[in-house]
């Protein structure tokens, strides 16, 4: 931007300045959306080992392990096909998140099952809508405040808070505001909303560990906002860049599915 | 006519075979009224509480009822004032109708977080102050009275549960529900902790909500584009739906608020427009003056209107299992009759044997001797039945008097037990005509046996 020209005309122009001050605060928010995204999830397909952990009022009561394989898909928007590991009860059944789709495929039965929106309310799967999802594609971000917060680490942090809106008709949240570290883009907490302002979910995002190209976050803490004693924790391990064709995240491939 | 008084005096020759007989049809007459007039009083029951919970009519999306209970909320009616206003701008419909109220059918998740359960529900908004409207329904004038709604006049954020609910979301001390106990949790004790480090994160989340008080609930569901969305009610009440089932998701609330928890900001809509009228036969008629309102607003939505019956499904079943039932005891008595009058003209054919020898050679035909014995049987029949219809009324006139209370099926408080027999003139008629009917075929083949009769060995006949 070539601001020096511009200002020998500021007696004629001074609005031009005004509208300069903002377009440069605006991409910045958009800017620190997209930069924090790119944080949390590679932009090439990749695969990771999820170990989730559920604690209902202070008390473990579920543990499971997940190999979840993700891409970018051409529209921009996450598809993730992932397979149970652990507990062994669980072992080989799949689920594949493409867009607001969500199917289940039992090996053992062959049976195939699709989670509407309905039946995503309650349970792990309702978590999938935080782990992995381009914020960018999805919603219009304004820089709501620059603030000190206390990290998932419980560490002091000068953080922007991003507001973040809807922009896209079929987004699970409604709205969602993201701390994004002022240094470094990093995502530090994200709280989503419901469309009645209500709290659904908080989320944590620690233990910045270098994976795949970049500091990723491989631990998120995910509370639930309707019920703050159950409190999910999702590990990420062992990140692998791999290729993942397209035709894997389509429901009639879940039958065929061998993992290597 | 000579027939006629020759059977009387026949009768009367034997009273007491003829009144042995005579008690015996009446008895039976008299169950089968009662049972009749028990099983046409649930029936009514029933009836009444059907069109004081669901209207008589409702206008629905032509797919909601097979299909609306997986999603019901994109099954919604767009333009539903405009409906109403065409229905009750309606000359003929407007002296038929009693109510026209809108209701949203909705599925979503009700939690008690502070208790940590949470229930799925299937929830209803009404239009509060109608649901009183229509609960006060009586055509029948029985002396069950349905239970009043709290939810007319109450604030916006309230509901009302089902029992069920109320005893999963542990709301039971809160709501004054009885014979419900907390369950009894184990606790593992060997279940690994939470870090301490992610307590704390916990810790932080939970002041910054705090809870609200016994009453409340979160409901969540998930609005017409497929995103969650939550809001907190407070439950006023626990009403009991009478089957066990539907206590356990029913959830009752203000129309507006799920509305606006549905809908967000885009046109609100219904799931059906309920209907009551004021007479049920009635019905065709306000079901021919609906079907072209209901053509001229069904241009971009498939509208279609189903009347309680379809609805409802078990209450056809259960009239169909009555109605059989009935026939079953009907069928029963009837052969009892059958052969009790059987067994009195047979005695008698016997008895008379000589008698009917001296008629026919006195020159009385065969056709004489049936029409002779027939008519008796007859006889029989009418007074056995015009007997058993007097004490049918006493007995049932004695039982509405004494205020038994017991509890119908899918009702929820105990209702006075009734019996309706003078008010159903078409059972007594029936039954009267089906048992006159029985006795005289009964007597028909004793009496072509004496009909057959050889004339000179009946006059032989010791």
């Amino acid at each position: 931007m070539h601001r020096r020209s511009f200002l020998p005309l500021c007696g004629l122009f001074c609005v031009s300045d005004a509208v300069l001050a903002q377009t440069t605060v605006a991409p910045n928010a958009a800017a620190m959306l997209a930069a924090s995204d790119a944080i949390r999830n590679p932009s090439q397909p990749f695969s990771v080992t999820v170990t989730l952990t559920e604690f209902q009022a202070g008390k473990q009561i579920d543990t499971s392990t997940l190999t979840s394989y993700s891409r970018i898909q051409p529209n921009g928007q996450f598809a993730s096909l992932v397979r149970f590991v652990q507990p062994a009860r669980d072992a080989g059944k799949l689920m594949l998140k493409n867009g607001n789709d969500m199917w289940f495929y039992d090996p053992a039965s062959k049976a195939s099952v699709r989670l509407s929106p309905q039946q995503r309310l309650l349970g792990q799967a309702s978590n999938g809508d935080v782990a992995t999802v381009n914020l960018a594609r999805d919603y219009t971000a304004t820089l709501a405040a620059t603030e000190d917060i206390k990290d998932g680490e419980r560490q002091t942090r000068r953080a922007h808070k991003l507001a973040l809106a809807a922009s896209a008709p079929d987004v699970t949240y409604a709205s969602i505001e993201l701390w994004v570290d002022a240094a470094d883009n990093r995502p530090i907490k994200a709280r989503f909303y419901a469309e009645s302002s209500r709290l659904l979910k908080t989320a944590y995002y620690r233990r910045f560990q270098p994976q795949l190209g970049a500091n990723r976050p491989t631990e998120t803490v995910i509370i639930d906002g309707l019920n703050p004693q159950s409190v999910t924790l999702l590990r990420l391990s062992d990140y692998t860049a791999r290729d993942i064709p397209q035709t894997w995240m389509q429901r009639d491939f879940l039958p065929r599915f061998q993992p290597d | 006519m000579m027939t006629l008084s020759l059977a009387i005096r026949n009768l009367l020759r034997n009273r007491r075979r003829s009144l042995a007989t005579l008690l015996a049809m009446a008895i039976g007459a008299a169950s089968i009224l009662l049972f009749g007039g028990f099983s046409g009083n649930i029936i009514l029951e029933m009836h009444t509480r059907n069109v004081q919970r669901g209207g008589h009519l409702q206008i629905q999306h032509r797919d909601f009822f097979l299909f609306g209970s997986g999603n019901p909320t994109a099954y919604g009616i767009s333009d539903y004032n405009d409906i109403i206003k065409a229905i009750q701008s309606d000359d003929v419909l407007e002296n038929l109708i009693a109510v026209v109220t809108p209701t949203l059918q909705f599925g979503g998740i009700a939690g008690n977080y502070a208790a940590s359960v949470s229930r799925t529900v299937i929830g209803t908004g009404y239009v509060a102050s109608d649901i009183n409207r229509m609960r006060s329904w009586n055509d029948f004038g029985l002396r069950s009275k349905a239970p009043v709604s709290v939810l007319a006049g109450a604030p916006p954020e309230t509901a009302v549960v089902g029992v069920g609910v109320a005893r999963v979301l542990q709301m039971c001390d809160a709501l004054h529900v009885d014979k419900c106990a907390p369950p009894q949790v184990k606790a593992d004790d060997n279940a690994s902790a939470l870090p301490d480090d992610i307590a704390q994160l916990s810790l932080q989340e939970s002041v910054a909500t705090p809870l609200g008080p016994a009453r409340h609930i979160e409901v969540l569901i998930v609005n017409s584009r497929g995103a969650p969305n939550v809001t907190a009610l407070e439950v006023i009440q626990a009403e009991d739906q009478g089957i066990k089932e539907l206590d356990e998701i029913t959830l009752i609330t203000h129309l507006e608020k799920i509305q606006k928890l549905v809908y967000g900001a885009a046109q609100p809509r219904v799931t059906s427009i309920v209907i009551q009228l004021r007479h049920s036969d009635q019905l065709e008629i306000a079901r021919q003056r609906l079907q072209p309102i209901l053509d001229r607003y069904s241009s971009h939505q498939p509208l279609a209107l189903m009347d309680f019956r379809m609805l409802n499904p078990f209450f056809v079943q259960t009239e169909q299992m009555f109605d059989t039932i009935f026939g079953f005891v009907f069928l029963l008595i009837g052969a009892i009759v059958l052969f009790t009058v059987n067994n009195t003209m047979n005695t008698a054919v016997v008895e008379r044997t000589v008698e009917i020898g001296t008629l026919r050679a006195i020159g009385l035909r065969r056709v004489g001797i049936r029409r002779l014995f027939v008519t008796e049987g007859a006889l029989l029949g009418i007074c056995g039945a015009a007997l058993g219809v007097l004490l049918a009324l006493l007995l049932s006139e004695l039982i509405n008097r004494l205020d038994i209370p017991w509890v119908p099926p899918s009702m929820v408080e105990p209702v006075p037990l009734t019996i309706l027999v003078s008010s159903n003139p078409a059972l007594i008629l029936k039954t009267t005509l089906g048992l006159i009917c029985i006795a005289t075929l009964s007597a028909w083949w004793p009496a072509y046996r004496a009909a057959k009769l050889s004339v000179v060995d009946a006059l032989r006949h010791v």
